[in-house]
């Protein structure tokens, strides 16, 4: 089963315990390898953003983002974090450029299993790259990998 | 001051236009660059 | 084929970090040495619109790739104090300056004067040709053979060279290979 960062913007987060709507996402967090998913952002803004660690969301489905519980929001715990929680470390748009120094395009998508919250593919216009491909993610670009004979 | 419509428009783009042309000139001093070639003093 | 692109297009670019995706710097200016046929380094200036120097200095060894629309370093620890780079990028020459010197054939013909260099996008800033003021007007590109003379204040190229002469960047790629091709012959 696959979902994607796209379709999943501005989904609802709903509290398990109480179903008591808690907000939209907004950005999905990623490791620094780009494999797995490690948190969500739900709300907007810099001081109405919260995060949730994947370990805490039950349930990530296709209509609704299910959380243990209220609780399981936190703030930021770190600059890093509170890049993310911006939305300057969001891979849906960022600038994708090759390690050889060549603009690819933008990042359209990201799809993953919402089961497990590994990262399969980003999509560069038509083309389909292992997320691991990506080298390094910042707030000017994500740098992909260039194959060894490639410019 | 008795001066028409179309006199402040006319100051408004003069200035804009000085400016733009004073942020073109800070700019290019600031930034420079170029291709340099060095060259051993022989 | 190579992509081929001309070192003035190469200042004004972004300076980014493979390991961090950041934008940590601009180029300044592009650094050749006529001797070595490459590039020594870059000079860089600060991100931001009106914002000047950067005391940092990138050595040509230290720079991952150039390509059309950045300059790749690995990570933040290749930008490098002026102290510690080499005297030609730390302190860059603005006098005796390659660009505007005449290029000469071995035969005395004059081919006009060197306006730019050309480089090799994804390379760490190889050249492979110049780009000329034609005597007659106009710009063209010439190749550059691996080992060229440089006296006084002219470039004597061989004769082969005026073969290789061509308007644009598009079909030089081709040039370059076959001119060093025809030396590899000769």
């Amino acid at each position: 089963m696959t979902d994607s960062f796209r379709q999943s913007q501005g989904r609802k987060v709903v509290s398990r315990a109480t179903a008591e709507a808690l907000g939209e996402l907004n950005h999905m967090v990623v490791d620094s390898s780009r494999r797995h998913v490690t948190a969500v952002v739900v709300g907007e803004g810099k001081k109405h953003a919260f995060l949730v660690d994947w370990e805490h969301v039950s349930g990530f489905g296709p209509d609704a983002v299910m959380v243990e519980s209220k609780e399981t929001l936190r703030s930021p715990a770190d600059d890093q974090e509170q890049a993310a929680v911006e939305g300057k470390l969001e891979l849906v748009g960022k600038r994708a450029l090759s390690e050889r120094g060549n603009e690819k395009g933008s990042i359209t998508d990201v799809e993953f299993d919402p089961e497990s919250g590994d990262i399969g593919s980003v999509l560069v216009g038509e083309e389909r790259i292992p997320a691991t491909n990506i080298l390094g993610l910042g707030s000017y670009a994500a740098v992909l990998a260039s194959p060894h004979d490639d410019q | 001051m008795a001066m028409s419509t179309l006199g402040w428009v006319i100051v408004a783009v003069v200035l804009i236009i000085i400016l733009v042309v004073v942020v073109v000139i800070v700019r290019r001093r600031r930034r420079g660059g170029g291709v340099i070639a060095t060259r051993h003093e022989e | 084929m190579k992509l081929l692109v001309a070192a003035s297009a190469i200042t004004g670019l972004p300076v980014v970090t493979v390991a961090g995706g950041e934008d940590v710097a601009e180029v300044r200016d592009v650094i050749y040495s006529p001797e070595l046929g490459s590039l020594v380094g870059l000079t860089l200036n600060k991100r931001g619109f009106l914002s000047g120097r950067r005391r940092q200095v990138l050595p040509v060894e230290l720079i991952h790739a150039i390509g059309e629309d950045a300059v790749m370093v690995r990570d933040e620890t290749a930008l490098t104090e002026p102290g510690e780079a080499p005297r030609e990028v730390g302190k860059p020459a603005t006098e005796r300056n390659v660009l505007g010197d005449d290029v000469l054939t071995e035969g005395g013909v004059s081919l006009g004067k060197v306006s730019d260099l050309v480089l090799v996008v994804g390379s760490k800033g190889e050249v492979v040709g110049y780009q000329i003021e034609k005597a007659e007007g106009g710009t063209a590109y010439i190749p550059l053979p691996a080992q060229l003379s440089v006296s006084g204040s002219a470039l004597v190229v061989p004769p082969a060279t005026q073969e290789f002469v061509r308007d644009d960047l598009v079909g030089f790629g081709a040039a370059v290979d076959e001119f060093r091709e025809r030396l590899g012959m000769s």
